[in-house]
């Protein structure tokens, strides 16, 4: 699925929505998200950092990296690691399905995939909706949010892609964590 | 034909455009910020960079031009000089000059512009615009030193003739000032008269020259001995026609008025006083650093002086060929562009995946010879896909070829470096280079100055002598430095040798123990070429004395690293008084290479070629557990096992009762066996590294696109065999005791078969293990895939059950036993090889030969070789001398090492004995010797001789057959038994394979054998070469039951 078809699907669904926002706060800045859903918490990732999204591809394991990497693919002969963001945050280990999809992020100067359960929608947000990261999401380490977009009641917590992927300490602490458990 | 610089044009070319262009668009940005420093700084880099680059090629006009420029740009830089729109107009000019000749160069044109003019006038500038801005107190009065350097100086006396005398007069007459000039040019000057050419037209531009000396029709170099005297008349002052003699490397300038007056109606000739108008006494010498700070030219108010206008009408002129230079003035046609390696990676990038798109079509058209379509369209299609497939791949290794440079651009900036380092050291020390032209990867070209750097510095600084000392050994008292690059297989080898006195291996082994980087039982057993890697290690220093040069430790932990990082190796060699080798390899590109592909379940990993020594299969139950870690005895050497399985952190998938697939790997030198479940054959892959998306990985060296668009890992031996080493390592400084507290099955095997005592090993390992020797299949590796179709199951656990019937007090006991039986023995064999270097005494008893026998034996040779080399001598016609034949026993792993550097050409001839002892007989010759020899024998001259043809092959092998004859004569006289000599072989190959191919000829019963070798020499200390004997055990026994007292 492209970005493009997402954008059309957003369009579809939540024209609603948008001009809700729209009439709100017409001063701010509109930012859009891509979701995700996790455990029935929605989860953003900015849409100008996502260089696009994948099925399910052929992921190689690489092994002696914490549990989090997947492992890596090949996009277009460009070898990127693909974070498993259920086991980053802690989940328990999520099924492949059929709306399994990597969203490939791009972070600096380096591309990185998440895997996620599914990808639901492309969300545009007023700036002025979102709030920094005070609330804590359970299970999912502050670290990981630049913040929390409030949509018509609906929490989307935004994630900071490069803490996702290389914060080290907080990889130390999931994998304590994950060891006791 | 046209006109080029030779082989450097393009570089030269390239360099000398991207320097102009630096320095016009930073000149222009002078003109707006005429302050920052920066700015005048770069200028002056690139002003140097021209000059040098210039020389390189022999534009010596070019270079001087920019010499100047960079003297003038000094002057501004050192804020001497105030940039004047002059200034900026003048080097203008000079690029506009500098940019004419470029272009006529890169057209094939020979660059004949005459830049005379414009090198006059920046120096003009360079000096007025000093003196108009004077620096204080600056040599107002000569140092005495410099008085001392002139007194030596031959001043001609200034005499006229008739006619000049006429000049003079009239010059004076007309108004002009009369001037008599003394300049002083460095002695060790080179074109003294163009100089002189040019002070002469300069002056002439002035006023009128009435007297040179030398005669301007003399002004050659033999005439011109420091001191060239001008005789001038002009209208300016004497200090502005003083100016037209400061050219470089003139270190002084004199001057005096000379004025006419009338006396008793004869006209008298007055010399004024000397005025010094010029002195760089202080720097004359630095020509690099060549700072003209144009003393302030001394005037004596006393002395009338007119001020004339100036005249610039020399300025005038250069102006109009300036127009005519800037309208020429146009971007040089290059044949070179500079591309960035990255961009060559994203193509290679690119060209790689069309290479696997391609195959993409192959599938396509399996699928339409199935449809059973139009036969025609589907052969079309498959003419297109193959043709495609082709491009791609040239494509593909065009790009690679790109990214090689030759290495002969680092190794020319040494020169200065050694010439530096020598005379710093007060060394003689010359450099040799050789292989220029060998390419490398663009990367490793980049990289491999620092370390050449270190390894120079060490090898000038720490090996070579001074020369008394040289000269003490009979050495030549110039030292030599040789720079080498080679091709080899697919490695490029890069050598740094000196002829020095060597590594000292006892003051390593002492150092390492002192840092306890190793512990003594391990160090007891390691041979010198293990002790040198010690000097890898950072802070690692012999040196007693750390200079500022070397000797804290750090340069050769940097070599190591930048030549890990290039995924190469080094080696060193080493011959205590003869010297020292560097050997680094890297690979032949690093975009792609050559890798074994191996299995561990479904999960690929390719190994580097370069890093596999052997592929080979193993039986289970070969593999022997010692203190948890396996290991086989491969050839009587200890290999540790590495279950790749483990490390990646998966089950394997293999069944014990099938042969294992080892892939042995080595790095520097240490090796393992890396157990696989499969093996997949060769392929050439190219690396992508993870931390370009990710981060390094411990033990991968990145990841690779195989043909299907899967990705495979690449295995990284160098940090996968350093965390083995490190984990034995924590397992042996652990007190050895506590094994014995582990569980008794550890063990099992060992208490089976009880330890015996075994070659050392050369392993930091000092657990040895007899465990029968394992079944090796030494396996091919195809190029394509090797499928091994059944699938295996291995157990894991390798570690047998105690048998039953044994109880655990009864293992335990057993355990301790061997272990205290193990470590006696080790401590023996360390004890023994510390003390006496006697470590031959098992291998004695294995053959079972007395020490008695062994002596009767050392008589029997050196009887024999003497005889061999009285023959050998009379054949020749020289003297020969030879080295006490040394008769020993010794590990026949060691035999080529013993007889000569591994990795030369030797010229080998054997012969098989026959009759009543059997066995071989070797002389061996290094390559070059070999020549000589031949020289001699047919009495050519020296260097005569530069291959083996027939005739050296049959007289070679003559000369052997007569010296080991008479080897074998004496041998056959002293025991009564008949040995004669077969038919002699001639080998031409590195001493390894001529070792091996007689070994092959051998019964090798032992994995040691009794050797009779000596060295032969020249009268003149030459190695000629060596003389081995090789007899079979049986036949020593026999020998020494016969030798008659």
């Amino acid at each position: 699925m492209t970005v493009n078809e997402l954008l059309n699907k957003e369009n579809d669904d939540n024209t609603e929505v948008k001009n809700n926002e729209n009439d709100e706060a017409s001063d701010g800045k509109i930012v859009q998200l891509v979701t995700f859903t996790l455990d029935d918490v929605e989860y953003g990732v900015d849409i100008l950092s996502v260089h696009e999204i994948l099925r399910y591809p052929e992921i190689t394991r690489l092994p002696n990296t914490p549990k989090f990497i997947k492992g890596v693919i090949n996009l277009r002969g460009n070898v990127l690691p693909v974070v498993d963001v259920r086991n980053r945050f802690g989940f328990k280990e999520g099924v492949v399905t059929d709306l399994t999809r990597v969203i490939v992020i791009e972070a600096g100067e380096r591309q990185i995939g998440l895997l996620v359960d599914n990808v639901s929608q492309v969300i545009r947000i007023n700036d002025s909706n979102i709030d920094p990261p005070s609330i804590l999401i359970e299970g999912v380490s502050e670290a990981f949010i630049t913040g929390i977009a409030r949509l018509k009641g609906r929490l989307i917590v935004i994630l900071s892609v490069e803490n996702v992927v290389f914060s080290d300490e907080e990889i130390a602490e999931k994998q304590k964590i994950s060891m006791s458990a | 034909m046209t006109f080029s610089l030779g082989e450097y044009q393009d570089v030269f070319l390239e360099e000398a455009d991207d320097q102009l262009q630096e320095l016009n668009s930073n000149l222009l940005q002078m003109e707006q910020d005429p302050d920052n420093d920066d700015i005048i700084n770069n200028i002056f880099r690139a002003a140097h960079s021209l000059k040098s680059s210039a020389a390189f090629v022999g534009l010596n006009d070019l270079s001087d031009l920019s010499h100047k420029m960079e003297n003038l740009l000094q002057g501004v830089r050192d804020k001497t000089m105030k940039i004047t729109p002059e200034i900026i107009n003048v080097l203008f000019k000079c690029f506009d000059h500098i940019n004419g000749i470029i272009g006529k160069v890169s057209q094939g044109e020979k660059p004949d512009d005459d830049l005379s003019s414009i090198i006059a006038e920046v120096v003009r500038i360079s000096s007025s615009a000093s003196a108009s801005e004077p620096v204080e107190s600056k040599s107002s009065e000569p140092a005495a030193g410099k008085e001392t350097k002139n007194k030596n100086i031959d001043v001609p006396k200034t005499t006229f003739e008739s006619d000049e005398r006429k000049h003079l007069k009239k010059a004076v007459d007309s108004g002009m000032n009369c001037y008599e000039l003394s300049v002083f040019i460095d002695e060790d000057a080179q074109m003294k008269w163009v100089k002189a050419q040019l002070m002469l037209n300069s002056l002439k531009g002035s006023g009128e020259v009435i007297k040179t000396i030398p005669p301007e029709n003399m002004l050659t170099d033999e005439n011109i001995n420091q001191c060239i005297k001008f005789v001038v008349a002009s209208n300016e002052t004497i200090e502005e026609v003083a100016k037209d003699c400061d050219v470089d490397l003139v270190y002084r300038i004199e001057g005096s008025q000379i004025t006419l007056d009338k006396k008793d109606g004869k006209y008298i000739l007055t010399y004024h006083a000397k005025e010094v108008l010029a002195d760089y006494t202080d720097n004359h010498k630095d020509e690099k650093a060549d700072k003209p700070e144009p003393s302030v030219p001394e005037i004596q108010q006393s002395v009338p002086q007119k001020q004339p206008d100036k005249i610039e009408n020399e300025d005038d002129e250069t102006d109009k060929k300036d127009i005519s230079a800037a309208s020429l003035r146009k971007a040089p046609t290059l044949r070179t562009v500079k591309v960035s390696v990255d961009k060559l990676d994203e193509l290679l990038n690119n060209v790689g995946e069309l290479v696997i798109a391609n195959s993409g079509f192959f599938r396509l058209y399996e699928d339409l010879k199935k449809i059973n379509a139009d036969k025609t369209i589907i052969n079309e299609f498959k003419n297109r896909m193959e043709q495609m497939s082709r491009i791609a791949k040239d494509l593909q290794s065009g790009i690679m070829k790109t990214r090689m440079v030759p290495i002969g651009q680092v190794f020319s900036r040494f020169n200065r470096l050694v010439r530096d380092l020598a005379k710093d050291s007060g060394k003689s020390v010359q450099l040799i280079t050789r292989g220029e032209d060998t390419e490398l990867d663009k990367k490793v070209v980049d990289v491999i100055g620092e370390p050449l750097m270190h390894m120079i510095r060490n090898s000038i600084d720490h090996g070579i002598e001074l020369p008394a000392e040289r000269e003490k050994f009979k050495k030549d008292e110039t030292a030599t430095v040789t720079l080498s690059a080679h091709q080899g297989g697919n490695q490029i080898y890069v050598e740094v040798s000196d002829d020095g006195k060597g590594l000292n291996a006892d003051r390593i082994r002492k150092k390492a123990l002192e840092r306890n980087l190793v512990l003594p039982e391990i160090i007891a057993n390691m041979d010198d070429s293990d002790i040198y890697e010690f000097i890898f290690h950072p802070g690692f220093s012999t040196a007693e004395k750390v200079t500022d040069v070397s000797g804290r430790g750090v340069g050769m932990n940097v070599v190591k690293e930048v030549v890990t990082e290039m995924n190469g190796s080094i080696t060193i060699e080493s011959e205590p008084g003869m010297g020292t080798r560097f050997i680094m390899a890297f690979p032949l590109t690093l975009a792609i290479i050559p890798a074994i592909m191996v299995k561990v379940q479904k999960e690929t990993y390719a190994i580097p070629l370069s890093d596999v020594i052997e592929t080979i299969k193993i039986s289970a139950k070969d593999v022997t557990t010692i203190e948890g870690h396996e290991v086989i005895n491969l050839r009587s050497e200890i290999l540790s096992l590495l279950r790749l399985d483990r490390f990646v952190g998966i089950d394997a998938d293999i069944i014990d009762d099938t042969k294992i697939p080892v892939v042995v790997v080595g790095y520097g030198n240490r090796k393992i066996g890396l157990i696989v479940d499969r093996l997949e054959g060769k392929l050439e892959i190219v690396i992508k590294p993870l931390d370009q998306n990710y981060k390094n990985i411990e033990g991968l060296a990145g990841a690779s696109i195989l043909g299907d668009g899967s990705i495979s890992l690449i295995l990284d031996i160098s940090s996968m065999m350093t965390r083995v080493i490190s984990e034995q390592e924590k397992l042996s400084r652990e007190d050895r005791r506590s094994v014995l507290a582990k569980s008794s099955t550890d063990f099992e095997t060992i208490s089976q078969k009880p330890v015996k005592e075994n070659i050392p090993s050369a392993s930091t390992d000092t657990v040895r293990t007899n465990a029968g020797k394992p079944v090796i299949s030494e396996i091919n590796i195809p190029e394509g895939v090797l499928p091994d179709g059944k699938k295996n199951i291995f157990d894991k656990e390798t570690t047998p059950v105690a048998k039953a019937g044994i109880s655990n007090e009864e293992v335990d006991t057993q355990v301790k036993e061997v272990l205290r039986n193990f470590r006696n023995e080790l401590h023996e064999s360390v004890a023994k090889t510390l003390n006496s270097g006697d470590s031959d005494s098992h291998m004695k008893k294995d053959i079972a030969i007395t020490d008695d026998q062994l002596r009767k034996i050392q008589i029997l040779a050196n009887v024999g070789i003497m005889k061999g080399a009285e023959s050998l001598s009379s054949m020749i016609g020289r003297r020969v001398d030879l080295a006490i034949p040394e008769v020993k026993m010794m590990p026949i792993d060691s035999l080529p090492a013993k007889l000569g550097q591994i990795d030369e050409i030797y010229v080998g001839v054997y012969m098989p004995l026959e009759g009543d002892m059997r066995g071989t007989i070797l002389f061996s010759i290094p390559e070059d010797s070999g020549f000589s020899l031949i020289d001699d024998l047919f009495a050519f001259g020296k260097g005569h001789t530069k291959e083996f043809n027939d005739d050296a092959k049959s007289s070679l092998s003559e000369v052997t057959n007569i010296v080991g004859s008479s080897v074998l004569n004496a041998f056959a006289e002293r025991t009564g038994l008949t040995i004669t000599p077969d038919v002699p072989t001639f080998v031409h190959d590195y001493m390894q394979s001529i070792v091996d191919s007689i070994l092959v000829l051998h019964n090798v019963e032992n994995d040691y054998a009794l050797v009779m070798d000596t060295e032969f020499y020249y009268e003149d200390d030459r190695v000629m070469g060596n003389l081995l004997i090789l007899p079979e055990a049986k036949s020593v026994k026999y020998l020494v039951e016969h030798i008659k007292e």
